[in-house]
């Protein structure tokens, strides 16, 4: 069998000691991983940030109704997922539907929705089988679990809600946290 | 002094977190294109890179300030929810938060069950409590970039105070409305010192 040259080795060896250095850095943290579409959460970041600015527009002339339709139209979006778009894309996604949801609740007599239904648009918004560990603690996250423990306080179902707020709390906890130590206060 | 401003505005805070993010992404592409560069320098590391990094992974999930995702979810126990948050309440301790010792009384809670939670308005309150000696600073141009930094990061401090004490007072009220259940009472207990210590942070920002 012939062996390598050393010069084939050394390259062989710097390659598959990067390749280790890059996915031990990753492990670790200190390498966040890009999303595969990142255009894709541009373009998302892009729409919604106009779409927001136009919900901003109605909420200051008092149509709070085409405010709430244009909210409603949002979630008819072909979200993408975290793996495609990163969890950036996903706290859009929280963003939109945390601001639907206060919306309606702090406007129960525009076009109103019964405490279920409205359950199950931050159940949507979150994501089937969601728990917090599934993308990076931020404050829109936060807001909609929140939220939804309030709508589960408005059905009965305390220990839910309870249970949402924790994890609301939680994740605002967390960003406390990181702020302080940012910070240094 | 009563909070006018409309619920229906975004956490400021984390929409400016969220452009960030969303400016950085915008560059991935172009970065991508010297990938190879990138891959080269990590090369340079060769192997014992990635053991210092994986060494750095468990040292740093280790650390008592690090940050770590919920270990709860809807079906978590109430032990399981009780070690998450003796588990938080431990990191911020670390980070310099002062915490009440568990079993403090409520005296001071503020908030209620009627009291609408809503981390957007609360994003936005932290200009108001920006101090004097920021807008000081600003007479030379690093002193305004500083001031500028410092007042962003007192604004993410109270908007997060803020959400965190619209959170206890919900807490607290299913808890009034569960008298004799030790859960509520308990999570209403901690909720509060965590509400007061988020507030001393941001009272104390400057």
């Amino acid at each position: 069998m012939s062996r390598l040259s050393p010069a084939l080795a050394a390259v062989i060896g710097v390659v598959v000691g990067g390749l280790l250095t890059f996915g031990g850095l990753q492990l670790a943290g200190f390498i966040a991983a890009p999303p595969a579409k990142p255009e894709l959460l541009v373009t998302l970041g892009q729409t919604l940030d106009a779409e927001h600015q136009r919900v901003d527009v109605l909420l200051g002339k008092g149509d709070t109704a085409a405010a709430l339709a244009a909210l409603e139209a949002l979630r008819a979006l072909d979200w993408p997922r975290a793996g495609e778009a990163g969890d950036t894309a996903v706290a859009l996604r929280h963003d939109v539907y945390g601001r639907l949801l206060r919306l309606r609740l702090d406007n129960p007599g525009v076009d109103g929705k019964a405490p279920a239904e409205l359950l199950a648009i931050a159940d949507e918004g979150l994501g089937a089988g969601f728990t917090p560990a599934d993308v990076e603690g931020n404050a829109f996250t936060a807001r909609l679990l929140g939220i939804r423990g309030e709508i589960l306080e408005r059905l009965g179902r305390d220990d839910e809600a309870l249970s949402a707020y924790e994890q609301a709390l939680d994740i605002n906890r967390a960003l406390l946290q990181r702020a302080l130590g940012e910070g240094g206060t | 002094m009563p909070d006018t401003r409309p619920s229906s505005v975004r956490p400021r805070a984390a929409v400016d977190a969220l452009e960030n993010a969303m400016t950085s992404t915008s560059t991935l592409a172009a970065r991508r294109r010297g990938g190879a560069a990138i891959w080269l320098a990590a090369a340079l590391g060769l192997g014992l890179g990635a053991l210092s990094g994986c060494a750095s992974k468990q040292a740093y999930s280790e650390a008592p300030g690090a940050e770590a995702p919920p270990m709860y979810d809807q079906g978590s126990s109430l032990d399981e929810l009780e070690r998450a948050l003796a588990d938080e309440e431990r990191r911020l301790r670390s980070a310099g938060v002062r915490l009440p010792a568990a079993g403090a009384d409520l005296a001071g809670v503020t908030g209620g069950a009627d009291a609408a939670y809503s981390s957007e308005d609360a994003a936005s309150e932290a200009p108001e409590s920006a101090p004097a000696e920021v807008a000081d600073a600003s007479t030379e141009p690093h002193g305004r970039d500083a001031a500028k930094e410092r007042r962003r990061e007192c604004s993410d401090v109270c908007g997060l105070s803020a959400s965190i004490c619209d959170l206890e007072g919900h807490i607290c009220g299913l808890a009034a409305r569960h008298p004799g259940e030790d859960r509520y009472a308990q999570v209403c207990e901690r909720a509060s010192g965590d509400c007061r210590a988020a507030r001393e942070a941001c009272d104390g920002c400057s």
